[in-house]
This record gives C-alpha cells, structure tokens and sequence, in this order.
C-alpha cells in the first residue's frame, strides 16, 4: 500500500495546530459579538409609534344617532346630519373601512358587518372623491369564506371598493407605547398604512366574553398571531386597541341587536329589532351608546371605561349633544 | 513499487503549491462575501419570523376531518371541506365564544357547510361538538337555549328556531344554522340531524339533576347546567339551574351534586364567604336544613345550604319568605336522592 498523504508528523501538527488557532478565532468574535437578545422589529415608522392618527380634529367630537330600519336610509342621514361625508372625506382621500367579518354566516344573522352599510359607505365615500376605497378584515378562520358569505366582499366591490384579504406579509409587529398587552404583536398594517382616511363599520352585539362586540372590539380584527390569548383580559385589549386606532369616523349598525349567545349568535331569536344607526366621531361615546341597545350601560361593560381613561373618547355619549335623526 | 509511489504520492511541490494556493484564495474570498453579507443581512430582519415566533398573523388552514362528517341525502351537496377545530384553534371558528364550550369539557369541533343542489345561496352550516360527555353536551345546550324554540322529539333535547335547529345526542352537541328561512332547508336540517344520529348510536343517559327541581312554578325549558364560575363564583362548578315564577318576576333554584357531604358542605361555605365579600348580609336559618344562611345582597335575597352531597340554594328571589320557601320546596325533592357518606 502506498500512503495516500505523505504529511510528516512534523507537518500534521503543525496544520492542525494553525486549524484548532482559526476555529478559536471564529469562535472567540462569534462569542464576543452575538447579541443575546432578538433583533428588534423592522425600523418602520408605523411600528415604532402605532397607527397615524386618522381623526380630524376641526371635525371635533359629534355623535348622530338615526332611528329607522333602512340601513341606507339611516346611513345617509346620519352623515347629513354631520354635516355630509364631505365633512370627513375629501377629494384624493385613501379610505380604508375595517369591517366585522369575523365568520362566514349569512347578513341574515346580523354576526357581520351589514352588506348594505358597506355598499353604501363605499359609493358616499367615492362620490365624496376618494381616490381608492379599501375594505378589510382579519377574520382568523378563511377570510376569503368570510367575505363571501357575509356578502361583504361582493358589495364592497360591487360598490368599487377593493377587499383586501389578510396575507402574513401584511403584518408587521407593533407596539403600542405604554401598553399592557399590545406589545410587539403583528398587526394589520400594510392596509391601514396606505390610507388617508380610517372608518369603523361594526354591528352591535352581545359578546360572551367581552359583554359586548361594537366599534372598539372591532379593531381586534386589526391583529394577527394567536390573539384568543388576549381573551383572558378582553377588557384590557379592547380599551389599549382604541388607544391605537384612532379613526376619522365609526358607524355602529344596532338596526338588528344580537342581544344574546354573541358574538357568534346562530339563531334569529338572538336578534331584537333596536333600530337605530351610530355615526360618530369618538369611538367611546358611540360605545357606551350602543351598550343602551343590549339593554346595559356603559358601566356594565368595563372596556368602555378604561377606554376613557386610556384617553381614547368620551363615555358620557350626551356630552357631544347627539342629534337624533328619524328615516 | 517504491518508483510507482514516487510518482504518485510525491508530486514536484513547486507549481501544485501555487495551484493550491490560487483555489485557496479563490475559497477564502468566497467566505469573505458570504461573511459580508450575513453581516449585512442581519440588520434587515424579516419580520416575519417574529410572527412566527408569536404564532402566525394569518391563521393556516385548519385540518380537515379525518372521516366525512355527514350522510349526504340526496339533493344536496358539500359547499366546504370538512374542518375540525381542538381546544387550540376553537376561538379561530367561533371566537368569544370559545370559553362556554372551553369551560365545559370541549374536545373538538367538526363543522362543514352543505348546499341545496343548483342553490348556492340555500345551504346549511353544520356543527359538531365533542362535549366528551352526556352532562357537557347537555350544558352547552342548555345555556344556549333560545326561549321561543320550538322543541322536537327526535332526541331528547332539541329544539328549532326559525332559520336553525339545535340538539344534544350522547356527548355531541349540534347546532345546524341556515343561511335563510327557507323550509326545504329547514325540512333538510331535520334530515340530516336524524342521519347524523342514525350513523352514530349513543346508549341514552339521562340528565338526573333535571328531575330534583321541585315542579310548581318551574319553567321546564330553563333547568340548564353552568359548567364553572356559577353566579360569578369563580369554583363554583357544575351547577344546575332552574327559573321559577316569583310574584310576576323570577327567581333561580340551584343544585350541584359533590363527591361528598363535605365537599358540598365546603362549596356553601365557600359560596357565602363570597357573597359576603362583595357585601352580603349573612343571617341564619334552621329551614330548610340547619345552619341555612340567608344572604341579603343588592335588594334580593340568596339562600344557601347543603343536604348529603348536595349544595342547594336559591339566587335572586325577590324575599327572604319566597326564597325560603323555594328552598324547603328543593330540599324535599332533594331527601329523596339516597345519600352518600
């Protein structure tokens, strides 16, 4: 046999000395320059400081509450009554309109944001001017089944208004300054952050957790990740998300009232005709409102107080004088 | 042999070493770049692996079922895969309202949506939830139960409303849900429900609990179990209520059936310490067991005992006289259970 390496002892130790020599090398600046701790999120603006702040301050603090069964009807008097959607959306305005389509059940079962409101939120927002209206939600089991079969989807484009269907790379983790719980959480950015204008479009239920699903818990669309962590202090996420959102305008749909076995419902005899639309400026007066629709308070529903002190709106709805509207 | 191995193992040193030295270098700038742009890289950090490690933004598919959930009838066609949900992903199908299944012994849920043939817009969600026992089923039906349901005697509860229909069958509880009025859908639901409990037979269990409510002035359809957190009573478990007329109003009988006469004894004492905290007036009572207490709290009165391995009591009565009497009228039925040590 003849040896394949003709490397004296000599030269054996000598390469696998200067070997060993690299390896600690490498390993010595690997150790001496590795961060311990994660990297932070990625330096976007919206990340570092929470959503852009969507109200519209000369707009001030008004509330317009309209009886009535036709949501189109109430919907437009509503707004008249402020004053007309010129008032809150201008020419060239990006509006995004975060809907409740939180599961694929018929409008029938009033477990969704009413097909009707969002066909005609889009067609005043377009004849207002907007350049682009934009409808979404995170709904966690099969967005695309969820805006079928609530009928959002279709009236929102049918409308002329474009859905966008949650995809991961719409997220971006974000913390809310001072927050208890929203901290570092991926939420719904990308679709927010091309937007000019923000509008709230929720109906009025009971909540099995929360007490009730309005305006504000509507925004827990607005989050990804495994967010039924967040139920175990529903209160809390509910007050910080209204902290974080902070919309031109929030329509609360309480025509139909699902008064019991929320939020998912199920059955017509969870529904109680209530008759009445919100249109408001602070999300927390709305609120507190509408608790009056499932026949509560607004002390019966913690979320809309600590809301208040997180400086988020007013519970005291009758102090913005709401003008009260008849179809 | 040793001129083969001259000239095999022992090249000339001279142009192999430059050779070796030009793939070295070659080699070590290649590290150099990969180095350099790790070291770059790093610092555009994909927040997508946060996501990841918090769980992800966008839910992934939920599994489908492993069998087909249903026997098809004929005229009707699935609209959905399969989809089965555990104790993790159940607030992906129903969100809040998880924790009442969640609280009650859920195990799984298996739901799909079906539609009438050449009608896409007619069809039917149905869902199947593992309760994992008679009395879990039994609970999530029954705190769910809608007051102006029509009942129906192809299981022993169950009940219509206008667009859906709702039954417990063994440890399943079922709530098929339409996406209208529509009586073919209606007739349809009904249907399915019968093949649903053709297809899986559960030997009958009856809900004894049910029967220890004393009759006059009950209303049948309210007797209902709350798995946990009775009253707000974080402990408080497995308690049956029924509603009872009470002077134009109402007022609630409870019973829960403990391990033991200490136990249940323990869970009264337990429950009126907490009354007591949130400012309840304690006074006793020898009727009707010794020892009853008495609470007054926000203008109604609650009345608390145990007899053998039962607590008892009645919630919200309008009077310390009403609430009395309902409570002697519940410890009676309860006498004739045979007691455990």
């Amino acid at each position: 046999m003849c040896p394949e390496n003709p490397l004296s002892r000599r030269e054996f130790l000598g390469r696998a000395a200067k070997a060993g020599a690299t390896l600690l090398t490498a390993g010595a600046i690997a150790y001496a320059t590795h961060a311990p701790d994660p990297p932070e999120p990625a330096s976007d603006a919206l990340a570092a400081s929470g959503l852009p702040d969507f109200s519209i301050p000369e707009a001030g603090k008004r509330m317009c509450i309209a009886r009535g069964v036709d949501r189109t009807r109430t919907l437009q008097l509503a707004l008249q009554a402020l004053g007309g959607i010129e008032t809150f959306i201008r020419k060239g305005d990006r509006v995004l309109i975060k809907v409740n389509a939180a599961f694929a059940s018929p409008p029938l079962l009033s477990a969704t944001t009413h097909p009707e409101l969002v066909s005609e939120l889009t067609r005043l927002c377009l004849n207002a001017g907007a350049a682009a209206v934009q409808v979404t939600d995170n709904p966690i089991n099969d967005p695309a089944s969820c805006f079928a079969l609530t009928g959002i989807g279709q009236a929102a484009r049918g409308a002329g208004a474009e859905v966008i269907l949650p995809e991961e790379r719409y997220f971006r983790p974000l913390t809310l300054k001072d927050a208890r719980l929203i901290q570092n959480w991926p939420v719904l950015l990308r679709p927010v952050a091309g937007a000019t204008k923000l509008i709230g479009l929720a109906p009025v239920k009971d909540h099995h957790r929360s007490g009730a699903s309005m305006v504000m818990k509507n925004w827990y669309g607005l989050l990804g990740g495994r967010r039924n962590i967040f139920h175990q202090d529903i209160q809390t996420v509910i007050a910080e998300l209204a902290r974080m959102v902070k919309p031109t305008l929030v329509v609360l749909d309480g025509t139909m009232t699902m008064m019991t076995n929320g939020p998912t419902g199920g059955s017509l005899s969870d529904l109680k005709e209530t008759r009445t639309l919100i249109v408001a400026t602070d999300q927390v007066a709305a609120d507190a409102f509408g608790a009056t629709l499932l026949d509560k308070t607004a002390a019966d529903l913690p979320f809309i107080a600590k809301a208040e002190a997180l400086g988020a709106g007013t519970a005291d709805y009758r102090a913005l004088s709401p003008i009260e509207v008849s179809a | 042999m040793s001129d083969v191995c001259s000239s095999t193992a022992h090249p000339p040193r001279g142009p192999r070493s430059r050779r070796q030295t030009a793939i070295g270098l070659i080699v070590l700038a290649g590290l150099a770049a990969i180095t350099v742009a790790v070291y770059s890289i790093q610092f555009r950090f994909n927040p997508a692996v946060l996501n990841f490690l918090q769980g992800a933004a966008v839910a992934t598919r939920t599994s489908a079922s492993v069998e087909p959930l249903l026997d098809l009838p004929e005229g009707v066609s699935p609209m959905s895969p399969a989809e089965r949900f555990d104790r993790e992903t159940l607030s992906d199908k129903i969100n809040g309202k998880a924790e009442l299944y969640l609280s009650a012994g859920f195990i799984r849920l298996d739901c799909q949506r079906i539609a009438l043939a050449g009608r896409p817009d007619a069809w039917i969600e149905v869902f199947v939830y593992d309760m994992g026992s008679v009395p879990n089923a039994y609970a999530v039906f029954s705190r769910q139960r809608r007051s102006d349901g029509t009942p129906l005697d192809f299981a022993e509860f169950a009940y219509r409303a206008e667009n859906a229909l709702f039954f417990t069958h063994g440890a399943f509880y079922l709530e098929l849900i339409a996406s209208g009025r529509d009586e073919r859908l209606l007739a349809f639901m009904e249907a399915v429900a019968r093949s649903f409990m053709a297809r899986r037979p559960v030997a009958s269990a009856a809900i004894a609990e049910r029967d220890l409510f004393p009759k006059e002035g009950l209303r049948e359809a309210s007797i209902s179990l709350i798995p946990a957190d009775a009253f707000g009573a974080a402990g408080l478990d497995r308690v049956f209520t029924a509603i009872y007329a009470a002077d134009g109003g109402e007022m609630t009988a409870f019973l829960s059936r403990r391990a033991s006469a200490q136990e249940a004894a323990d869970l009264a004492r337990f429950y009126v310490d907490f009354l007591k905290t949130y400012g309840g007036e304690v006074s006793l009572a020898d009727e009707p067991v010794r020892d009853t207490a008495v609470i007054a709290i926000l203008d109604m009165y609650e009345v608390v005992f145990s007899q053998g391995a039962f607590l008892g009591g009645v919630h919200d009565a309008p009077s310390r006289e009403k609430a009395l009497a309902l409570a002697g009228r519940l410890a009676e039925k309860l006498k004739e259970v045979p007691r455990v040590p």
